[in-house]
Protein backbone atom coordinates (compact mmCIF):
# COMPACT_ATOMS: atom_id res chain seq x y z
CA UNK A 1 0.00 0.00 0.00
CA UNK A 2 3.00 2.19 1.08
CA UNK A 3 4.34 2.01 -2.43
CA UNK A 4 1.10 2.59 -4.58
CA UNK A 5 0.33 5.52 -2.29
CA UNK A 6 3.72 7.05 -2.92
CA UNK A 7 3.43 6.61 -6.36
CA UNK A 8 -0.03 8.54 -6.43
CA UNK A 9 1.12 11.28 -4.24
CA UNK A 10 3.94 12.03 -6.48
CA UNK A 11 1.23 11.70 -10.03
CA UNK A 12 -0.86 14.07 -7.99
CA UNK A 13 1.35 16.32 -7.06
CA UNK A 14 3.58 16.19 -10.47
CA UNK A 15 6.78 16.64 -8.52
CA UNK A 16 8.21 12.99 -9.13
CA UNK A 17 11.43 13.85 -6.67
CA UNK A 18 8.43 14.56 -3.90
CA UNK A 19 10.22 13.22 -0.41
CA UNK A 20 7.29 11.56 1.69
CA UNK A 21 6.87 11.34 5.16
CA UNK A 22 3.59 11.31 7.25
CA UNK A 23 4.16 14.71 8.47
CA UNK A 24 3.53 15.51 4.79
CA UNK A 25 0.31 17.63 4.58
CA UNK A 26 -1.82 20.94 3.07
CA UNK A 27 0.35 23.06 6.34
CA UNK A 28 3.72 21.75 4.99
CA UNK A 29 3.07 21.40 0.90
CA UNK A 30 2.58 24.54 -1.12
CA UNK A 31 1.25 22.11 -3.67
CA UNK A 32 -1.06 20.74 -2.01
CA UNK A 33 -3.99 23.31 -2.68
CA UNK A 34 -7.75 23.11 -2.49
CA UNK A 35 -7.47 21.60 -6.05
CA UNK A 36 -4.53 19.18 -5.64
CA UNK A 37 -7.21 17.92 -2.63
CA UNK A 38 -9.83 17.15 -5.04
CA UNK A 39 -7.84 15.48 -7.90
CA UNK A 40 -6.10 13.44 -5.02
CA UNK A 41 -9.38 12.02 -2.98
CA UNK A 42 -10.54 11.37 -6.56
CA UNK A 43 -6.99 9.60 -7.52
CA UNK A 44 -7.22 7.73 -4.05
CA UNK A 45 -11.07 6.17 -4.73
CA UNK A 46 -10.05 5.10 -8.06
CA UNK A 47 -6.57 3.49 -7.45
CA UNK A 48 -8.44 1.82 -4.00
CA UNK A 49 -12.00 1.10 -5.35
CA UNK A 50 -13.45 2.93 -2.63
CA UNK A 51 -15.63 5.80 -1.35
CA UNK A 52 -14.52 8.35 1.23
CA UNK A 53 -17.37 9.96 2.93
CA UNK A 54 -18.06 13.90 2.73
CA UNK A 55 -16.71 14.05 6.20
CA UNK A 56 -13.77 12.10 5.57
CA UNK A 57 -12.48 14.05 2.45
CA UNK A 58 -12.02 16.90 5.26
CA UNK A 59 -9.74 15.64 7.51
CA UNK A 60 -7.82 13.54 4.93
CA UNK A 61 -5.38 16.84 4.99
CA UNK A 62 -2.31 14.72 5.68
CA UNK A 63 -0.56 11.71 4.64
CA UNK A 64 -0.80 10.39 8.19
CA UNK A 65 -4.49 10.58 7.48
CA UNK A 66 -5.02 9.39 4.43
CA UNK A 67 -2.69 6.02 5.42
CA UNK A 68 -5.05 5.70 8.22
CA UNK A 69 -8.12 5.85 6.57
CA UNK A 70 -6.62 3.86 3.92
CA UNK A 71 -5.43 0.82 6.59
CA UNK A 72 -8.95 0.56 7.93
CA UNK A 73 -10.34 0.42 4.48
CA UNK A 74 -8.24 -2.11 3.16
CA UNK B 1 -30.12 -1.73 -29.29
CA UNK B 2 -29.47 1.30 -27.55
CA UNK B 3 -26.79 0.66 -25.00
CA UNK B 4 -27.18 4.56 -23.77
CA UNK B 5 -30.55 3.86 -22.83
CA UNK B 6 -31.21 5.84 -19.38
CA UNK B 7 -31.87 3.93 -16.35
CA UNK B 8 -35.43 4.66 -15.46
CA UNK B 9 -34.27 7.08 -12.18
CA UNK B 10 -32.04 8.86 -14.43
CA UNK B 11 -34.93 9.96 -16.56
CA UNK B 12 -35.48 13.25 -14.04
CA UNK B 13 -32.33 14.63 -15.35
CA UNK B 14 -32.55 17.88 -17.54
CA UNK B 15 -29.73 20.14 -18.84
CA UNK B 16 -30.40 23.09 -17.31
CA UNK B 17 -27.19 25.74 -17.98
CA UNK B 18 -23.38 25.64 -18.44
CA UNK B 19 -21.64 28.36 -16.26
CA UNK B 20 -19.06 30.80 -17.14
CA UNK B 21 -16.22 32.60 -15.11
CA UNK B 22 -16.47 36.07 -16.20
CA UNK B 23 -14.46 39.31 -14.93
CA UNK B 24 -17.63 41.62 -15.67
CA UNK B 25 -20.66 40.61 -15.90
CA UNK B 26 -22.08 43.59 -17.96
CA UNK B 27 -19.32 42.87 -19.75
CA UNK B 28 -19.37 39.43 -20.66
CA UNK B 29 -23.27 39.31 -21.32
CA UNK B 30 -22.61 42.62 -23.84
CA UNK B 31 -20.40 40.17 -25.81
CA UNK B 32 -22.64 37.12 -25.67
CA UNK B 33 -25.73 38.97 -26.63
CA UNK B 34 -23.61 40.68 -29.41
CA UNK B 35 -21.94 38.03 -30.74
CA UNK B 36 -23.93 34.96 -30.53
CA UNK B 37 -27.50 36.65 -29.73
CA UNK B 38 -27.93 35.71 -26.10
CA UNK B 39 -31.05 37.79 -24.09
CA UNK B 40 -30.78 38.28 -20.66
CA UNK B 41 -33.49 35.91 -18.61
CA UNK B 42 -32.56 37.62 -15.42
CA UNK B 43 -31.11 40.39 -13.34
CA UNK B 44 -28.06 40.13 -11.72
CA UNK B 45 -28.45 37.90 -8.50
CA UNK B 46 -26.32 37.48 -5.20
CA UNK B 47 -25.94 34.68 -3.89
CA UNK B 48 -24.28 34.82 -0.68
CA UNK B 49 -24.03 31.06 -0.42
CA UNK B 50 -21.44 30.58 -3.00
CA UNK B 51 -20.06 34.18 -2.99
CA UNK B 52 -21.45 34.42 -6.23
CA UNK B 53 -23.28 37.57 -8.22
CA UNK B 54 -24.38 35.62 -11.58
CA UNK B 55 -26.58 36.24 -14.43
CA UNK B 56 -28.65 34.08 -16.47
CA UNK B 57 -28.97 34.64 -20.38
CA UNK B 58 -30.38 32.37 -22.92
CA UNK B 59 -30.90 32.19 -26.97
CA UNK B 60 -33.93 32.72 -27.87
CA UNK B 61 -36.38 29.89 -28.33
CA UNK B 62 -33.94 27.62 -25.76
CA UNK B 63 -35.03 25.90 -22.76
CA UNK B 64 -31.39 25.54 -21.07
CA UNK B 65 -29.22 28.75 -19.95
CA UNK B 66 -25.78 30.61 -19.47
CA UNK B 67 -24.67 31.35 -16.54
CA UNK B 68 -22.37 33.90 -16.06
CA UNK B 69 -20.44 33.79 -12.41
CA UNK B 70 -18.03 36.29 -10.93
CA UNK B 71 -16.96 36.23 -7.35
CA UNK B 72 -18.84 38.94 -5.16
CA UNK B 73 -15.81 40.06 -3.45
CA UNK B 74 -12.44 39.70 -2.87
CA UNK B 75 -12.95 36.87 -0.12
CA UNK B 76 -15.03 34.70 -1.91
CA UNK B 77 -13.87 30.94 -2.84
CA UNK B 78 -14.56 32.02 -6.18
CA UNK B 79 -11.64 34.70 -6.61
CA UNK B 80 -8.98 32.11 -6.68
CA UNK B 81 -10.77 30.07 -9.46
CA UNK B 82 -10.86 33.60 -11.27
CA UNK B 83 -7.14 33.70 -10.91
CA UNK B 84 -7.02 30.16 -12.69
CA UNK B 85 -8.66 31.97 -15.57
CA UNK B 86 -11.76 33.05 -17.47
CA UNK B 87 -14.02 30.91 -19.35
CA UNK B 88 -16.23 27.36 -18.90
CA UNK B 89 -16.77 26.50 -14.95
CA UNK B 90 -19.32 23.85 -14.33
CA UNK B 91 -22.46 22.55 -16.19
CA UNK B 92 -25.37 22.35 -14.49
CA UNK B 93 -28.64 19.37 -14.37
CA UNK B 94 -31.84 19.93 -12.55
CA UNK B 95 -32.98 16.55 -10.79
CA UNK B 96 -36.41 15.69 -8.91
CA UNK B 97 -34.12 13.38 -6.85
CA UNK B 98 -31.44 15.51 -5.81
CA UNK B 99 -29.92 12.68 -3.33
CA UNK B 100 -30.14 9.89 -5.99
CA UNK B 101 -28.57 11.97 -8.43
CA UNK B 102 -25.60 12.88 -5.90
CA UNK B 103 -25.70 9.60 -5.26
CA UNK B 104 -25.73 8.04 -8.54
CA UNK B 105 -22.73 10.26 -9.70
CA UNK B 106 -20.96 9.10 -6.69
CA UNK B 107 -21.38 5.49 -7.66
CA UNK B 108 -19.49 6.66 -11.12
CA UNK B 109 -16.50 8.10 -9.28
CA UNK B 110 -17.64 11.57 -9.56
CA UNK B 111 -16.53 13.32 -6.02
CA UNK B 112 -18.92 15.22 -3.88
CA UNK B 113 -17.78 18.79 -2.64
CA UNK B 114 -21.10 20.18 -1.81
CA UNK B 115 -23.95 18.13 -0.55
CA UNK B 116 -27.15 19.55 -1.21
CA UNK B 117 -27.39 22.89 0.35
CA UNK B 118 -30.31 25.92 -0.31
CA UNK B 119 -29.42 28.43 -2.98
CA UNK B 120 -30.55 31.84 -3.24
CA UNK B 121 -30.13 31.95 -7.30
CA UNK B 122 -32.31 29.18 -7.23
CA UNK B 123 -34.79 30.52 -4.96
CA UNK B 124 -33.31 28.24 -1.90
CA UNK B 125 -33.91 25.17 -4.18
CA UNK B 126 -31.08 22.82 -2.97
CA UNK B 127 -28.07 22.56 -5.06
CA UNK B 128 -25.02 20.02 -4.89
CA UNK B 129 -21.53 20.56 -6.31
CA UNK B 130 -19.46 17.40 -7.20
CA UNK B 131 -16.36 16.69 -9.83
CA UNK B 132 -16.94 14.11 -12.54
CA UNK B 133 -14.19 11.59 -13.19
CA UNK B 134 -13.06 13.75 -16.20
CA UNK B 135 -12.60 16.59 -13.99
CA UNK B 136 -15.99 18.73 -15.04
CA UNK B 137 -17.48 20.49 -12.35
CA UNK B 138 -21.13 19.60 -11.82
CA UNK B 139 -24.05 21.38 -10.43
CA UNK B 140 -27.31 19.79 -9.71
CA UNK B 141 -30.45 22.19 -8.76
CA UNK B 142 -33.80 20.50 -6.91
CA UNK B 143 -36.77 20.20 -9.52
CA UNK B 144 -40.34 20.54 -8.28
CA UNK B 145 -41.28 17.62 -9.83
CA UNK B 146 -42.94 18.30 -13.68
CA UNK B 147 -42.49 22.00 -13.00
CA UNK B 148 -39.56 23.39 -15.00
CA UNK B 149 -36.81 25.59 -13.37
CA UNK B 150 -37.82 28.58 -16.36
CA UNK B 151 -36.05 31.56 -15.21
CA UNK B 152 -39.16 33.59 -15.32
CA UNK B 153 -39.16 31.89 -11.99
CA UNK B 154 -35.95 33.41 -10.95
CA UNK B 155 -36.03 36.37 -11.79
CA UNK B 156 -35.71 39.48 -10.03
CA UNK B 157 -34.78 36.90 -6.70
CA UNK B 158 -32.05 39.07 -5.08
CA UNK B 159 -32.01 41.08 -8.05
CA UNK B 160 -29.18 43.58 -7.33
CA UNK B 161 -30.01 45.29 -10.64
CA UNK B 162 -33.55 46.18 -9.76
CA UNK B 163 -35.34 43.91 -12.36
CA UNK B 164 -33.69 45.46 -15.62
CA UNK B 165 -33.25 42.20 -17.52
CA UNK B 166 -31.75 43.91 -20.47
CA UNK B 167 -28.66 42.84 -21.73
Amino acid sequence: MRVRLNRLLRDVFNDPGLYITDELSTSTYAGWNSLAQVNLIMALEEEFGIQFTTEEVTALNSVAAIREALRMRI
Amino acid sequence: MNELAPKTEHRSVEFHHFGVMVRDLSIAAQYYATSLGYEARSGIIHDPVQGALVQFLALPRTRHYLELITPDSFQSVLTNSLKRGTGLHHICFSTVAIEESVQSLRNGGALLLQAPVAASAFRNRRIAWLMDRTRTLLELVERDGARELELSFLTGVGNEAGGNNSV
